[in-house]
């Protein structure tokens, strides 16, 4: 890891939500969000649907544009990044989603798909880019004879495969994946998870992964970021996270994940309840109506992330600091 | 009780499934079959919690459809028995179907928004069955009805009853789900990916909430899932299905501690844990196949690692030591490797 190919900070976003002409209140999606991603690692953004991970994938992008903050590629602010600027960062800058399915056009075959993105960009010579589509499509482990189909007629391990194809024809240097594999079987998502890994390792990729399953996240990320209702709870590497989660959150999230085996008995925590709208969320600590060791000052202040003792960045008022500050 | 006898049914099994095969019919002049359920074969005890694991299209939906005489039209069932209580289902009339299905059955789906309709408030679709199987007065269907959603944990039931499907969370309409499934207190419930479509703090939840309520009322569970991790920790015996056929069977604990088919050992390597971080994970090569690839032998065979000439002819489903039964011709093989204390 050297330096942040992409830095975020205090990334907002609100949505109004409106009735007619009244506004009746703002959804703040992502509120105040900071983190970096450096050169050639794995940063994993994770949460339960509308913690805002997906929304900040594509602020990132600038599929959406940002309320407030700073996304910074490469040191350059893409929040003001003219059209045309825009245009070349999103060749640096790809997304893969989770269903290729709703992406791909359905009237032209994979070939075609791929070749779009090149034809666009205005890359290569019409004979480069058919040597460079069976690249690809070697690349990600398929044969020349898919370059002719049409997306149903693939699987969706396959349509997967296409979709990376698609985003690597550009050569980007970071690669937004949006639950990349929550739509498969196991047996097929353990190939397409291969794949990540063998693609970073070979071109050097960054990605932000982001994705609901902590069991794969454990074992793509450099890494992780666990998020909950818009806002970073703890982050740290992997390994820290992992084997000694500080925040109550990610304590109970990790418990929750069901695991393939018998044998050990797992102490685990149930959360009541459900997350709170996004509309209004609680007051103080936005996790304290599910904590179950909040107090009055929980409902309060809004802690701040810190430094803990095992080495990860917590944002609870409940975890001793190795260096609070 | 003839096919009792006939099937030597043992008193407590529940539900027994018998040689089940069914084919779709296609819909061009050919009317040419497509198969989809290949002699499964399984059985449910009473009060017991059955695992129904595999990949998309292995047929553990069809299986459980069939049950619940809910096969789309273009199914056809070519044969085999679904022995409920001493009775077979498949011999019943629509009409008499109806008088299992929802009362001594029920069926959870896995998205309960196309389970529930949008039209008609949560009460009134709870209160159907009630009062359709069980006779209730509306005020009597209304008591029960409210003092089930307080069961299955939904705060303010009283509200939630007047509410539509829509003013609910994912999390809440499968609790609905759940409650509308156990309100005329079935023998049996079925419980399609129930938690698939949910976060993993409200799937700990509702997992909690059908163990509780299989344990309090006695009922027997079908869990049917594509997560082998929810499978371990719910059930007490493993059904393991690939392309339309049963290829292992064995209690919970032995089944994790020693999967012994190929494809099971395959799908347990590949499936990502917590506990121990792996750079790359075991992947199996290739795809389930597709129903006309399956052929005459092994179908599991293209992408096995121990697949020989022999595998070209379809192995048995056949009884190990102990409660698993396995379909590989190398099974003793496979499982003479393994530690003893976990054979059984």
């Amino acid at each position: 890891m050297s330096r942040p190919i992409l830095q975020v900070r205090d990334l907002n976003m609100h949505f109004p939500v409106k009735k007619g002409l009244r506004q009746l209140g703002t959804v703040r999606a992502v509120d105040g969000l900071s983190f970096d991603l450096y050169e050639g690692e794995t940063l994993a953004l994770v949460g339960e649907s509308g913690c805002g991970k997906s929304t900040t994938g594509r602020a990132v992008l600038r599929l959406i544009d940002a309320t407030d903050g700073s996304i910074q590629f490469q040191g350059e602010e893409v929040r003001e990044m003219s059209r045309s600027r825009l245009f070349q960062l999103r060749r640096e800058m790809q997304i893969v989603f989770q269903d290729a399915y709703s992406f791909l056009n359905p009237r032209l075959t994979i070939g075609e798909s791929i070749l779009e993105a090149m034809e666009v960009h205005g890359l290569h010579t019409k004979q480069q880019r058919a040597d460079k589509l069976s690249e690809l499509l070697d690349i990600v482990g398929l044969n020349d004879s898919y370059a002719g189909r049409y997306p149903h007629e693939i699987s969706g391990g396959q349509r997967q495969r296409i979709g990376i194809a698609r985003a690597l024809s550009l050569h980007p240097k970071v690669i937004v994946a949006d639950e990349p594999v929550s739509a498969l079987d196991v047996s097929v998502q353990s190939q397409v998870l291969n794949l990540f890994q063998d693609l970073k390792d070979k071109f050097g990729l960054s990605y932000l992964f982001i994705s609901h399953d902590l069991s794969v996240v454990r074992h793509v990320a450099d890494r992780v970021a666990v998020m909950y209702l818009g806002k970073i709870v703890e982050t740290g590497t992997a390994d820290e996270l992992f084997d000694n989660p500080q925040h109550p959150y990610t304590q109970a999230l990790l418990s929750a994940v069901p695991q393939p085996e018998v044998a050990v008995a797992r102490e685990r925590i149930i959360l009541r309840g459900e997350v709170p709208s996004p509309m209004n969320p609680p007051s103080g600590c936005a996790f304290h109506t599910r904590c179950p060791i909040a107090t009055q000052r929980c409902q309060e202040q809004v802690p701040a992330l810190a430094p803990s003792a095992a080495g990860t960045l917590v944002a609870c008022h409940h975890v001793e600091g190795g260096n609070p500050t | 009780m003839e096919t009792t006898r006939k099937w030597g049914v043992a008193v407590n099994e529940l539900l027994d499934v018998r040689d089940l095969t069914v084919a779709f019919q296609s819909k061009d002049k050919s009317k040419s079959l497509i198969p989809a359920l290949d002699s499964v074969t399984f059985t449910i005890k009473r009060g017991e919690t059955l695992g129904l694991v595999g990949e998309s299209g292995c047929g553990k939906t069809l299986s459980s459809l069939a049950v619940m005489g809910l096969l789309p039209e273009s199914a056809r069932v070519q044969s085999g028995q679904l022995v409920f209580d001493g009775e077979d289902l498949l011999a019943l009339k629509a009409a008499e179907h109806n008088k299992v299905r929802g009362v001594r059955i029920g069926m959870i789906f896995q998205d309960p928004m196309t389970s529930l309709s949008p039209y008609y408030t949560i009460g009134n679709q709870l209160m159907e069955g009630m009062r359709y199987h069980l006779a209730m007065t509306k005020r009597q269907a209304k008591e029960r009805g409210i003092e089930l959603l307080r069961r299955v944990g939904i705060p303010e039931p009283e509200r939630v009853f007047t509410d539509y499907p829509a003013q609910l969370s994912g999390g809440m309409r499968q609790r609905v789900m759940i409650a509308i499934a156990i309100s005329c207190e079935p023998d049996l419930l079925i419980a399609d990916e129930p938690t698939t479509a949910l976060d993993v703090t409200t799937q700990a939840q509702i997992l909690e909430l059908l163990g509780d309520l299989q344990r309090e009322k006695g009922m027997s569970l079908v869990l049917i899932s594509h997560d082998l991790g929810v499978i371990a920790e719910m059930c007490q015996r493993v059904v393991v299905m690939y392309a339309g056929q049963v290829i292992e069977q064995a209690e919970s604990k032995a089944l994790f501690a020693s999967p012994t088919h190929p494809y099971t050992r395959a799908l347990l390597a590949a499936t990502p844990r917590l506990s121990s971080k792996q750079e790359r994970f075991y992947s199996i090569p290739g795809s389930v196949p597709a129903p006309t690839e399956w052929g005459t032998g092994c179908r599991f065979r293209s992408r096995c690692e121990q697949a020989t000439d022999t595998c070209g002819e379809m192995p048995p489903l056949s009884r190990m030591d102990g409660q698993r039964y396995v379909r590989c011709w190398y099974a003793p093989d496979l499982q003479s490797t393994l530690p003893k204390e976990v054979r059984a």
